[in-house]
């Protein structure tokens, strides 16, 4: 019950955010680019909704086209590591041999540095960018959701249905279509969401150590770290995209909570 | 939960509550970055410098503190021959070298030392030079083209015979890298098999204070030295405390554990006034910021485009965001406290009609795309480059030149500028000695086209030939002259868009007695005191 | 794989060495062969691992230390974290878990939840911006950065602050190392106070409902014997395994914490070699990273074979 209650306010959360980034690729109060001159670190006010930055742009209207940024990459990624993570778990688990081992081997070897570590090290190969930043960060998203995906996939491959369509002489392509991917499928969902507020997670964190997405783009990490030196003068313009960023990722996860508790009773309360 | 809550600020404030002794003959200077070695003649940046040359070494001549004259240092007295090409020194006596837990001098400093010093910074292939050191400031000062031979006549005189007059000379002696080092402490590590490398994290000086520890990116420890020749500093223990962020730095300053603190940013200044017992000591700092055209690529060879684009972008709105009213508005490459400043100059006019207009005559009615690399950085003369990147973006934006802000990791930066990859890019400078020649020369001239530091890849022939004549002639009033035309030449050509010309600005402790600000912005602690 | 990583960052060592004032084509050729960057990609990767099984990483290019000596004083200052970080987060994360499984529906189980939920999704760099500027920069109480206060210099013997204090009798330096722990230590067990709060609940509430529970509750059992003897005991594995995690998501958090507290530990000195293209430095970070979570995984598992002898006996069959 309670869970289901946090998987309607998650959703109800996430809509907040889409609608918002939805707004704003057709309208925003001021261009989130535009410097008012003499209008820099400016209270929040009837002209400028939630203030002004230290160099004088609306922060409102930044903070509308950030969710674009944020909303946009965690979906990608969620998606990306569906595509890749997933399809290689399915195909993995159901080959087996060789190429399982060799899958094992090199998820593994993404796995033993720490997430955040091992995007960092991505982003100084191949410097700064949205798209960078977007492979860095998918890349690191890869291991869980394949692990996920190969282990229900064995479980699933072994059962005898399985075992006899391969004796009728079903394609492979057939059996992982029909059989293997939609009782799989449980598992995705929930991971793919888990997915996307830690690529959102992720996202920030790589913005906030100086190594996100570029300006003029107001991304919400990258506006943290450009106002933690204003903590005292301007504290809005920090627990504001803060504050945001954090809803943003809890809407996520309790959809993912949700998602699990609906669909998979066995998996409740793991974590 | 409640009652949790409460447990822990009950606890929390009890440990707040807990007194602090401090321990009163500690001097703690806070500063934003950690120095890259502990040898003057390796290090190129500020930070190094004030951890190294001025707290633990000394020069044959010196600053005055706080000013750009010179006076004598290590050298009593000297004299300079006819020909302006035989500079002899003649060294003070009974000047000890510091200690420590691997060395102990035998004897006191004398002309060997320095005859060590120049010629292991000459000649690399000396036993005594450290292996694989590049001595980059002694070759970008081009002392090795300069100096023909540095020889001891006794034990406390030295000759040093020039190739060609240099009329900075003396003020290139007293720069950082040309402190003295010990050669017995050096030949001593190469006896003993510990390598000359314990010279960048175990260096033995003649300075004021004697190294004693250095924890990385946390804290550097002194003593007094209390042999120094120009007597044993006020204050015992000299502590540099390392914190890169500037908030931290400044709630360090208000918890009263920093004495002095380095670099505080623009916008916590009005704070800072506000403050009980600190204040805050500013000078006009020698340097200049400044945006470079890349005069060699499209379209920035073309004057009218540089024009328009200087007509684009507001500096008075980057001096007041930026810099918050703690810079001038540059228009020359050299800082008004600099002798030779050009009256005759005018700053660029802020006008977006006529901009655009220059750029449709130029050839781009609709704009361009181009790229503006941003300090990655703060810089005493730019606090801020990826602000100020995102400034200009706006600004020329209005006149359609699209600009994609790019910026690397600083050494990447300076690698891909030197070669001349970036289109437009800000860079800065911290004079070194106090002449023209060390700006307009290293940062203009056709020679640093080569060198690389000319990053606006300028090469003008009238100009240059006004700054080789004002090198070699050593008449203060003709070299005036000939610097100030070569500003008229700049002001017109537009290689650079100039910024400003920063303020250094520190916070001291009301504590802190004797302090003065340099504006080098080298740090000495020799005669400063604590109430 | 941590050599071949690094390999590819662009960004020359050698140009960080040269630094601001430039230097001529043969010098950089002198210092990269100091560097042994001369060599082929092959004879850099075998000397590399040579040295590394024996623990020599060579010198960092920034500091010219040898990385061994920094390592040396840096790891005990996460590890002096992570422990206390670890230690607050697994008894109040222990007490809430059991509290909410037990007070099922109360508000003692929402706010636990509650409190995980946000727990989980807090972005840490700015949970501690917020701590900071509430505990360190209003109230006062706690410094805003660093290990100890300036003044005290405690001579190295474990490099624990609180250890060598204590041996060095000196009360005001135990008690300055402990108030700067206090904020970052707060910070970096959110992240694991979530985990386990929600691992212990979820686990007892599973448990309570095994059918040995059912019939010690039958036998009219007391409860505090039922759930300290059985249902402790029985979801320990669980608990185990969940500090494990906790401690693996412990260095990811110090990335961040240590970057923002100005905590001089291994987070911190990792992300700053990145940035200073410190290849030696980074390589012999990313090595121990993945050596203290092997360390880590070994050590939660033979404590789970410990606790619970079926999984034992099973894994030994």
């Amino acid at each position: 019950m309670m869970k289901n209650k946090s998987f309607v306010i998650g959703m109800v959360l996430f809509l907040f955010f889409v609608i918002m980034a939805a707004i704003s690729l057709v309208w925003t109060p001021y261009s989130y680019q535009e410097v008012f001159e003499g209008a820099a670190l400016l209270k929040p006010s009837a002209r400028f909704l939630l203030g002004t930055d230290d160099l004088g742009r609306d922060l409102l209207s930044r903070l509308m086209v950030g969710a674009q940024l944020s909303l946009g990459i965690g979906v990608l990624v969620g998606g990306f590591s569906v595509v890749i993570g997933a399809s290689l778990g399915i195909i993995s688990a159901y080959y087996g041999k060789k190429f399982d081992q060799t899958m094992v081997q090199i998820m593994s070897a993404i796995q033993a540095l720490p997430s955040l570590l091992l995007a960092l090290f991505v982003v100084a190969i191949l410097g700064p960018g949205i798209f960078n930043t977007i492979l860095s960060v998918t890349l690191v998203s890869i291991p869980v959701m394949f692990r996920l995906v190969r282990s229900a996939g064995l479980v699933e491959g072994s059962k005898d249905y399985i075992v006899a369509a391969k004796a009728v002489g079903a394609s492979d392509y057939r059996i992982i279509k029909s059989h293997l991917f939609p009782n799989c499928i449980t598992p995705i969902l929930v991971q793919s969401a888990v997915c996307c507020s830690e690529a959102i997670l992720n996202t920030a964190a790589l913005g906030f150590l100086g190594l996100g997405i570029p300006a003029p783009y107001p991304e919400w990490g990258t506006m943290l770290s450009d106002s933690k030196n204003l903590i005292e003068t301007a504290p809005q313009l920090m627990t504001i995209p803060g504050l945001c960023l954090l809803l943003l990722i809890l809407s996520t996860q309790l959809i993912s909570d949700g998602l699990r508790d609906q669909l998979d009773p066995k998996l409740r309360g793991r974590s | 939960m409640k009652k949790i809550l409460f447990f822990v600020s009950l606890i929390g404030s009890l440990l707040g509550l807990l007194p602090t002794a401090h321990a009163a003959q500690n001097f703690v200077f806070c500063m934003e970055g950690s120095p890259s070695s502990f040898n003057p003649q390796l290090v190129t940046d500020g930070v190094s410098m004030n951890a190294s040359a001025q707290a633990i070494f000394n020069r044959l001549v010196e600053f005055k503190r706080g000013k750009t004259e010179i006076e004598p240092g290590l050298a009593e007295s000297w004299t300079i021959s006819k020909n302006k090409k035989t500079y002899t020194f003649k060294l003070r006596k009974n000047v000890s070298f510091h200690s420590n837990s691997i060395f102990t001098p035998t004897r006191m400093f004398n002309a060997d030392d320095v005859v060590y010093t120049f010629n292991t910074q000459m000649d690399t292939k000396h036993p005594l030079s450290i292996p694989a050191a590049s001595y980059d400031y002694f070759k970008s000062m081009e002392l090795d083209q300069l100096i023909a031979s540095v020889k001891k006549t006794d034990d406390y005189t030295v000759v040093i015979e020039l190739k060609h007059p240099e009329a900075p000379f003396l003020a290139d002696l007293a720069m950082d890298f040309a402190s003295i080092l010990s050669e017995e402490y050096a030949n001593s590590l190469v006896k003993s098999g510990k390598g000359l490398k314990m010279l960048e994290t175990q260096p033995i000086g003649t300075g004021p204070f004697v190294f004693k520890s250095y924890q990385k990116d946390s804290t550097i420890r002194y003593t007094a030295f209390d042999k120094y020749f120009k007597g044993k500093p006020k204050i015992e223990n000299l502590i540099f405390v390392i914190v890169t962020d500037s908030t931290v730095r400044l709630q360090k300053m208000k918890s009263g554990e920093c004495s002095v603190m380095n670099e505080p940013q623009p916008q916590d200044l009005d704070q800072i006034k506000a403050m009980k017992n600190v204040k805050l000591v500013s000078t006009e700092g020698i340097n200049v910021s400044y945006i470079a055209f890349n005069t060699q690529k499209k379209p920035f060879d073309n004057l009218k485009v540089r024009e328009a684009l200087s007509m684009a972008m507001n500096q008075k709105s980057y001096l007041d965001i930026i810099y918050k009213s703690q810079g001038t508005a540059a228009r020359n490459p050299i800082p008004p406290t600099m002798w030779s400043y050009s009256k005759n100059t005018t700053l660029n006019t802020f006008d977006v009609a006529k901009a655009k207009k220059l750029l449709a005559d130029a050839g781009y009615p609709n704009g361009f795309d181009t790229e503006l690399w941003t300090l990655p950085v703060s810089r005493p003369y730019l606090p801020n480059g990826k602000k100020l990147g995102e400034l200009v973006q706006a600004d020329l934006a209005k006149i359609g030149v699209k600009v994609k802000l790019v910026t690397f990791d600083w050494p990447v930066y300076l690698e891909k500028s030197k070669k001349g990859e970036h289109q437009m890019i800000q860079f800065g400078w911290t004079g070194d000695n106090g002449d023209p020649d060390n700006f307009m020369n290293v940062l203009l001239g056709c020679g640093a086209v080569q060198a690389g530091s000319n990053y606006a890849r300028w090469c003008n022939q009238e100009f240059d030939t006004l700054l080789q004549k004002a090198k070699i002639d050593s008449a203060q009033s003709a070299r005036t002259g000939y610097y100030e035309k070569a500003q008229v030449i700049f002001n017109r050509e537009k290689p650079w868009y100039p910024i400003a010309h920063a303020k250094l600005n520190k916070v001291i402790s009301d504590k802190v007695v004797g302090y003065q600000i340099d504006p080098f912005g080298h740090e000495q602690f020799e005669s400063v005191d604590l109430k | 794989m941590s050599f071949s990583i690094i390999r590819l960052i662009p960004g020359d060592p050698v140009m960080h060495i040269v630094g601001e004032r430039g230097a001529s084509e043969e010098r950089v050729k002198e210092i990269k062969k100091n560097l042994g960057l001369d060599k082929s990609v092959f004879e850099q990767y075998f000397i590399f691992t040579k040295k590394a099984l024996v623990g020599d990483f060579g010198e960092s290019i920034v500091s010219k230390q040898p990385i061994w000596s920094e390592f040396k004083v840096l790891w005990p200052a996460t590890f002096e974290l992570s422990m206390l970080a670890i230690f607050w987060s697994s008894i109040v994360g222990l007490c809430l878990g059991v509290l909410a499984a037990t007070k099922r529906n109360s508000v003692w189980d929402y706010g636990a939840v509650t409190l995980s939920t946000i727990g989980f999704a807090m972005p840490l760099f700015w949970w501690a911006l917020i701590v900071i500027f509430f505990f360190a920069v209003s109230l006062g109480w706690f410094p805003v950065s660093g290990r100890i206060a300036i003044e005290h210099d405690v001579p190295y013997q474990t490099g624990l602050f609180l250890v060598d204090s204590l041996l060095a009798k000196n009360t005001d330096a135990f008690l300055s190392a402990l108030k700067h722990m206090v904020l970052p230590a707060f910070v970096l067990g959110t992240v694991s106070l979530a985990l386990i709060v929600r691992v212990t609940r979820s686990s007892f509430i599973d448990i309570q409902k095994e059918d040995y529970i059912r019939t010690a509750r039958a036998k009219g059992l007391p409860n505090s014997q039922i759930l300290f003897k059985h249902i402790l005991k029985n979801s320990l594995p669980q608990i185990l395994t969940a500090l494990g995690l906790a401690f693996g998501q412990l260095l990811t958090g110090a990335i961040m914490t240590e970057t923002i507290f100005s905590w001089p530990g291994l987070g911190r000195w990792i992300v700053k070699s990145i940035e200073a293209r410190d290849y030696p430095a980074v390589q012999a970070g990313l090595f121990y990273s993945m050596l203290i979570i092997v360390v880590i995984n070994f050590i939660t598992d033979e404590l789970i074979k410990i606790v619970n002898p079926k999984l034992r006996d099973s894994l030994t069959a």
